[in-house]
């Protein structure tokens, strides 16, 4: 043993422990920070973390996380927290904490500084909650506007075109040149398809069993050979052909396909220049959206929000074996090979945490309350086996609960996640709506129920809202004076509102989905909007609409003539080759059946005339 | 400064003082930890145990430095053969399995494909390593260093200015 090499082992040890020691708080609380701000996309800041080796228990005085939408505000900040992380995992650099307990969460509290990230060069391209976003918001900015304008509009219907590029057009010379080509390619693989030769081929050969007349058993054999063979080869032409005939019916099933859209193309045009003229529709459906847009898609998204982090930071997928080699990885790092773990935690997992929070406002009526419980949180589900759910129950001030359920199950394939809200005679208090002109800003509702469900399977969406209120009472941003006839009727229909019933949905792929809103106050406002706008606006609409329609029109009867006439004379190429392949197998299936009788005749002959000789024999 | 303290005493325990053994122990221990990716659980033990018997440690880091680079030569060799090892030879699957599952084993990163090639070849190449640098130090010691130092190119050389640079690390006084 060398005793200096003890010494400087166990010198290097205690340096080591004591760097360890002095840093581990400081490294883990910006580990921790990084780690938040990844997730959230703005600042984390964690306040005096200390972490005990020996308990192996973390504790902290404050976590500030601020709100990516308003950089000077927190999305939430806690007071002191303190947990438990187990020991064994720790040695695979894993995270499992058991339980929890986060209480006196404020939300929305004012920050001291900005807590907005340095701006750093993205180049991701827009996930599903982007687009989904995007297409709520452009559904609701599509929402007709009320103004003067409506009532007395004149329209110059010329001028509109003349500005206008109408795109139907264009695009159904689009789709006819890509039908020809469909059509063209037909016509060439038809006009190369060896199964015309072939069959001529097998013409003579068939004439020639058909027209035999075999006179003895070895003929017979010799014919019934002939046409089995040729039985075989027709078999299998049969199946080339099926196989050409499922393909071709597929590509025309395209091309015909294209015919369905030539409506979409021409409406589109029609809402496009109509929405160039402002002459949108008031119908329910786009009151709805005018009204309540806004107040019913933006919670959706916030709860899509937290949907999309689940599924970004708890994937479906796991890996545990590598896909396969890395053939060049980069100098002296290797690749790393992955082999199944049993009994295996994942790599992050608070399994339990108790949450207790109340947002921050200075009107005491309004601060609402959060208290319930999240359970599996964790980087791995599928590792984990069990999903991700929360209770949770909130309400204002002298007002039963909200409850609050979620369920995100990563554990399979398909990412299924729920957010379901109910409540029952809960007080609203006053809700703010979309700034528009002539509409209130406010609502104030008393007492009322809720029920939203919010269902995302794989990129499957359905939400759905539903509520009813009474002592609803409409709050405008101008006192009622000097108002016009559009206001007088506007604030007419709201005075009389004093029950609301929303029942509004969100559906279809995730990436665009489809926004319908209905409540009581749509049909009653659209049809006295519809009574006010002015006979010049409804008769340009009807003009667009016939200008569109005879633009569009003959293109259409062509592109539908083109499609059907080449459809149909491509399908009867195949049809007439399917008969001729048909009628052929199934002369030589007859002449087949006759020579096998023949045969089996001819047989019982010969057996009878053995029998008569050993007869006489004996 | 810290590698021409090591090399210039390896040269001075070459030619006379140190045991072969413990020379050619220390020389074989540094190439497994040179030819291997150094942060690595056992590389950590290996050290430590140079540290702790008289193996020569100035033989233990020059030949980390020397076979690092030919670590690196061979970088490719290693992969393949790391990756044959722990994902085609099917028999060992279960081992590598087991392995993966123990608490400290994992420390090792036998699961990586580099450190699997490069440590298998290490074993193998040990015992040859260590035999070669011993008969290597004592033969050096007793037919090629007097015929070196007597030879009339070693004294053309020891005149020269590249020498006389070469004597002064060689002599070099380092505190230790």
């Amino acid at each position: 043993m060398r005793p200096k090499g003890m010494i400087a082992l166990l010198v290097i040890i205690m340096v080591f422990g004591a760097v360890f020691y002095l840093l581990s708080g400081k490294l883990i609380e910006r580990g921790l920070e990084k780690a938040g701000e990844s997730v959230v996309g703005a600042k984390v800041e964690i306040d005096n973390l200390k972490f005990n080796l020996a308990k192996l228990s973390i504790s902290l005085d404050r976590l500030q996380v601020t709100n990516p939408n308003d950089t000077w505000k927190n999305l939430f900040e806690t007071s002191r927290i303190s947990f438990d992380m187990e020991l064994a995992p720790l040695a695979r650099k894993k995270i499992i904490i058991n339980d929890i307990t986060i209480a006196g969460i404020r939300v929305g509290t004012k920050r001291d500084t900005d807590g907005a990230l340095p701006k750093t060069a993205s180049d991701a391209s827009p996930g599903w909650f982007e687009k989904a976003s995007e297409s709520l918001k452009q559904q609701v900015a599509e929402a007709p506007v009320l103004n003067l304008g409506i009532l007395k509009q004149k329209v110059n219907v010329d001028s509109l075109f003349a500005l206008f590029n109408i795109q139907s057009p264009e695009l159904m010379a689009s789709a006819r040149q890509d039908a020809d080509l469909t059509f063209k390619k037909w016509r060439t693989e038809l006009a190369g398809f060896n199964l015309k030769n072939d069959l001529a081929r097998m013409e003579t050969q068939i004439n020639e069993i058909k027209s035999s007349d075999p006179k003895n058993l070895k003929q017979m054999i010799a014919t019934l050979d002939k046409a089995k063979s040729a039985y075989n080869t027709l078999d299998k032409l049969k199946k080339d052909l099926d196989l050409k005939r499922k393909s071709a019916l597929a590509d025309l099933k395209k091309v015909t396909n294209i015919l369905k859209e030539v409506d979409s193309w021409i409406e589109n045009d029609f809402n496009a220049i109509k929405d160039k003229a402002n002459l949108r529709d008031f119908t329910p459906n786009n009151i709805g959206k005018m009204l309540f847009g806004e107040t019913i898609v933006l919670p959706a998204l916030g709860f899509l929000k937290y949907i999309d982090l689940g599924r970004k930071y708890m994937p479906i997928a796991q890996q545990f074996l590598a896909a396969g080699k890395v053939e060049s990885p980069p100098r002296m790092k290797g690749q790393d090979i992955r082999y199944p773990l049993e009994n295996a935690r994942p790599d992050f997992l608070m399994e339990h945490i108790l949450i207790s929070a109340a947002t921050n406002q200075q009107d005491t009526s309004q601060v609402m309350s959060v208290s319930g419980e999240v359970n599996g949180i964790t980087s791995q589900p599928r590792l984990y086996g069990n999903p991700l759910t929360f209770v949770l129950q909130a309400s204002l001030p002298k007002s039963k609960a909200y409850a609050i359920t979620g369920r995100f199950d990563h554990t399979n394939d398909v990412a299924e996640d729920r957010i379901e809200v109910k409540a029952s005679g809960v007080r609203f208090g006053k809700i703010d709506l979309p700034v528009r002109p002539y509409l209130p800003v406010k609502v104030d509702m008393n007492r009322g129920n809720l029920s939203a469900d919010l269902n995302l399977v794989g990129d499957d969406f359905a939400f759905n809202i539903n509520l009813t209120a009474s002592s609803v009472k409409f709050l405008f941003a101008n006192e009622a004076g000097n108002i016009d006839v559009i206001s007088k009727a506007t604030r007419s229909v709201f005075d009389s509102i004093d029950k609301l019933q929303i029942s509004a949905g969100i559906s279809g792929r995730i990436d665009n989905p489809k926004l319908n809103i209905r409540s009581n106050v749509d049909e009653i406002l659209a049809r006295r909007v519809q009574a006010l706008i002015g006979e010049s606006v409804r008769a340009a609409r009807t003009e667009i609409r016939n200008r569109v329609t005879s633009m569009t029109e003959s293109k259409k009867q062509a592109l539908s003539a083109f499609i059907n006439k080449n459809r149909q004379e491509i399908t009867g190429q195949l049809d007439q080759i399917q008969k001729d392949v048909d009628e052929k197998l199934a002369v030589i299936e007859e002449k087949r059946k006759k020579i096998e009788k023949k045969i089996e005749k001819e047989k019982k002959k010969g057996i009878n005339k053995l029998k008569d000789i050993f007869k006489r024999n004996d | 400064m810290f590698w021409l303290k090591f090399i210039s005493k390896f040269i001075k325990v070459l030619r006379a003082g140190e045991s072969p053994g413990l020379i050619a122990g220390g020389f074989t221990m540094g190439f497994v930890v040179g030819l291997t990716p150094f942060w690595t659980l056992q590389n950590i033990v290996i050290l430590i145990i140079a540290i702790l018997t008289k193996v020569n440690l100035s033989a233990v880091f020059f030949s980390i430095f020397l076979f690092s680079f030919v670590a690196y030569l061979f970088d490719p060799f290693f992969h393949n053969l790391g990756y044959f090892l722990l994902a085609q030879v099917e028999a060992l699957n279960g081992l590598w399995t087991a392995l993966y599952n123990m608490p400290i084993a994992p420390f090792t990163r036998f699961y990586n494909t580099i450190v699997a090639g490069s440590f298998l070849t290490a074993l193998i190449l040990v015992f040859p390593v260590y035999i070669l640098g011993k008969s290597g130090i004592v033969a050096y010691r007793k037919t090629l260093a007097p015929k070196v130092e007597n030879s009339k190119f070693i004294k053309a050389v020891k005149g020269s200015g590249l020498y006389k640079w070469y004597a002064r690390i060689r002599d070099m006084e380092w505190t230790s």
